[in-house]
Formats: structure tokens, sequence, C-alpha cells
């Protein structure tokens, strides 16, 4: 069975430079009912002003997967690393022990939307780290590009320290991918852009899916539809 | 029991104090308590014409990044972390207004059971904590050796681990 969490169903904050939606619980969002999925703890959908952005915050025991569609977020942080993410980049930092970032829009004209993803980690007190990948964006045409996952893989993802693998993937309208969910493993589907159907059941831009294989394994089947495709993210989870 | 709350409060012109204060807030967050910055703001025209580009630079994105400690930022801390450059001065135009927040706010009776720590880069540095020892915290000396900042989050750690403690024994 397939259970969708509608775009306008999610949190949302609007202040004065920042426009995000939550999937789950954040901040001065709180809904019980949507806390996590499996080990998924966080999936904020942001829209960050020019300029302006998250400053200086700690973080402990999470791994946090930043993934940007649009612009540039500039991240520094207490280890010394500085760099700015754009699309088709993925960061993965491991807050482990206890991390102090800041996230910035890079741009003092153009805004940035950028999708930030909290895990939590199979482990505390982990060494703190950063890592950041890029892709050519040709890798998440018509398949599913592993961006994170718990080990490295045959082309370059941030590794976390979970057992989940997330994959970025774009469809074509009319563009059908087949995804193999194994016995007991479970799905979260969000629509980043555009519009296609899961299963039969149709997702537009913003809406998320969950999924959970059961004894037999899952069979997935995508298709992209509206006028320019789409592109999600599919988590795989324990 | 909430979490301890650890407010750090310091005054950086081109970015190594701030150095010292992230140091200090990532040893509060490895002793789990929920940290908050408070950047002591410019008073007048800071003159930067002397500085370099790269300083320039930075004391824009610092001015930018961080928001002045206010009277509720002082009352809600569990501890206070104050963090100073190499050539602190208490009449300095920068500490001056906040420390006098800090006087009224002692003298009021509201600082009671509050923990403060001070870091400046020098261990062998001590006018800050001379300072904040007048102001009637409960001051946590800095006991780690070497310098910068790993001795400084060695003290931020400390500073938390020690208002937890008390926190629980209230």
């Amino acid at each position: 069975m397939i259970t969708v969490r509608k775009s306008e169903d999610r949190g949302h904050a609007k202040s004065g430079w920042l426009d995000a939606h939550y999937s789950f619980s954040f901040a001065s969002y709180n809904d019980p009912a949507h806390m996590s999925f499996r080990a998924l703890r966080v999936l904020n959908d942001d829209f960050i002003s020019p300029g302006r952005g998250f400053g200086p915050h700690a973080h402990r025991d999470m791994e946090i997967v930043t993934y940007v569609l649009e612009g540039g977020l500039l991240h520094r942080d207490s280890m010394g690393e500085e760099h700015v993410l754009k699309p088709n980049e993925v960061q993965a930092m491991s807050a482990g022990s206890g991390i102090v970032h800041s996230e910035v829009n890079a741009s003092e004209s153009e805004r940035v939307h950028s999708i930030q993803i909290w895990i939590a980690p199979s482990a505390e007190d982990l060494e703190p780290s950063y890592q950041q990948i890029s892709f050519d964006p040709s890798e998440k045409r018509g398949r599913f590009r592993l961006i994170a996952g718990p080990e490295k893989g045959s082309e370059p993802a941030t590794v976390i320290h979970q057992d989940v693998r997330i994959y970025a993937s774009e469809m074509k309208s009319g563009e059908e991918l087949k995804r193999s969910i194994s016995a007991g493993r479970h799905v979260w589907v969000q629509v980043l852009r555009g519009d296609v159907s899961m299963n039969g059941q149709s997702l537009k831009e913003g809406d998320g899916a969950s999924a959970s294989a059961g004894d037999m394994k899952m069979e997935l089947t995508f298709i992209g539809s509206g006028a320019n495709g789409c592109e999600i993210l599919l988590f795989d989870l324990a | 029991m909430a979490l301890t709350e650890v407010l750090i409060t310091f005054y950086s012109r081109c970015g190594s104090t701030e150095k010292l204060a992230l140091a200090a807030a990532v040893g509060a967050v490895q002793a789990r308590a929920q940290i908050r910055f408070r950047r002591l703001p410019d008073i007048g025209n800071a003159n930067l014409s002397a500085d370099s580009p790269e300083c320039r630079k930075i004391h824009e994105r610092l001015c930018k990044e961080y928001v002045a400690p206010g009277e509720a930022d002082v009352l809600r801390a569990d501890a206070i972390v104050f963090v100073a450059p190499s050539d602190f001065r208490a009449v300095s135009p920068e500490w001056t207004e906040h420390l006098d927040l800090i006087e009224e706010l002692r003298s009021a009776g509201k600082l009671h059971g509050k923990v403060a720590a001070a870091i400046q880069n020098d261990a062998g540095q001590d006018a800050l904590a001379r300072t904040i020892l007048r102001l009637g915290f409960i001051v946590v000396p800095s006991v780690a050796t070497g310098e910068g900042p790993a001795r400084a989050l060695a003290h931020g750690r400390r500073a938390a681990e020690i208002a937890t403690a008390l926190k629980k024994g209230a």
C-alpha cells in the first residue's frame, strides 16, 4: 500500500527570508502523526532569499544530507570546511559528537532551493565529518543515481552512518522506471520537480509517498508525467 | 530535565575569536547542551580602514550572521561562555554596554546559580576571567592544556558539564 503525504499537508514556515515546507515535524511545526519515517527524521524543502540563511547553529548525532535544486548554498562549519553547494552536488555532514555550521545563500541576487534531509545515525558520538560530491546530471536521467548510502558504491556517493540509500532520478514525461524494494525494507519517495505516477498513484511536485515491502519484495513502477517530466528522491530504508 | 542552555557571547572583528567561540560551542554540544551564539556589536563606526580586505570581508559576514545579546538571552542561559580577543579590556566600547547589563542583572539577583567561563586565545590571559569573577557567576576555570580552539573546546565542554550537574542537583 502506498501512503501519500500531499505537498499542501506538509508543515509550512514562512519568515522574511525562508519559505520552508516540512514533511516531518521540525522547529515550530509539531505534528505527532508526522515525526519521521523509519530513520528519516527530517525532510525540508527550503527556499532561501538572496544573501540570507541559517546562521551558526549546532547539531549532534545526526546525518545531514543536503541537495540543491537551484542556486548555491554556502556552508561553513567548526571543522573549517567552507564550500558552496550547487545543483547536482550532494553534501553529507555527520554531526556525530557535535558540530556547528551555518548555511547561507551564496548569492546576493538569486534564491536557493534546497532539500535538507536528516537521517538518525546507527550510533551516537561518531567522529564529525563532512563530504561533498558532484555528478554529471546525465547520471540521474532515466535511472536511480545513488547520492548517499552506508558504503561507497561503484560511482561517487556520500557515505552515511545508517542503512539508508538515497537516490536521485529524473524522468521525462512518459518515461518508465522500475525499482525493486527488498523484503522487509521501506521506501519514501519525494517529488522534487514535476509530476510522476508511482504504481498508478499520481504524485505532484512536493508530494511524498511511502511504502513497505513486507515479507515479499515490492516492485515499484514510476512514470514521469506533466510537460517536463519530473525529478524525485527515493529513500530505501531498513 | 530540559537540556542545559549555553550562551556563547563573543566579540570578533576578523574571525579569530569567532573560531574560539565555535570551538567552545562544539565542546558544549559534546556535553549535550543546547547552544546559542551572540556577538557583541561594533560600537559606532568600526574603523576598518587599517584592516586587510579579507578581514573586512569576514567582519561584514560576522555583522550579518550574528545578533547582539540581550537581557532575555542572559536570563534563559544556564551557562554563559564569554569569548574575547587577546586585547580584551572591560572598558572597551564593545564590551562595556553588555557588561553593564550583566552588572544590572547581578544587582537584581538574576544571575544566581548561573555558570560562566572566560575564554581568550592565550591561556596566560586572565583579564576576561577576572572581569566575570566580579559579576556573581559560578566561574568555571579551564583545566585544559594547550592553546586556541582545542583549549576553548575543552573549556566550553567543562562549563556545560558543570552547569548540567548544578541543574540536576537544583
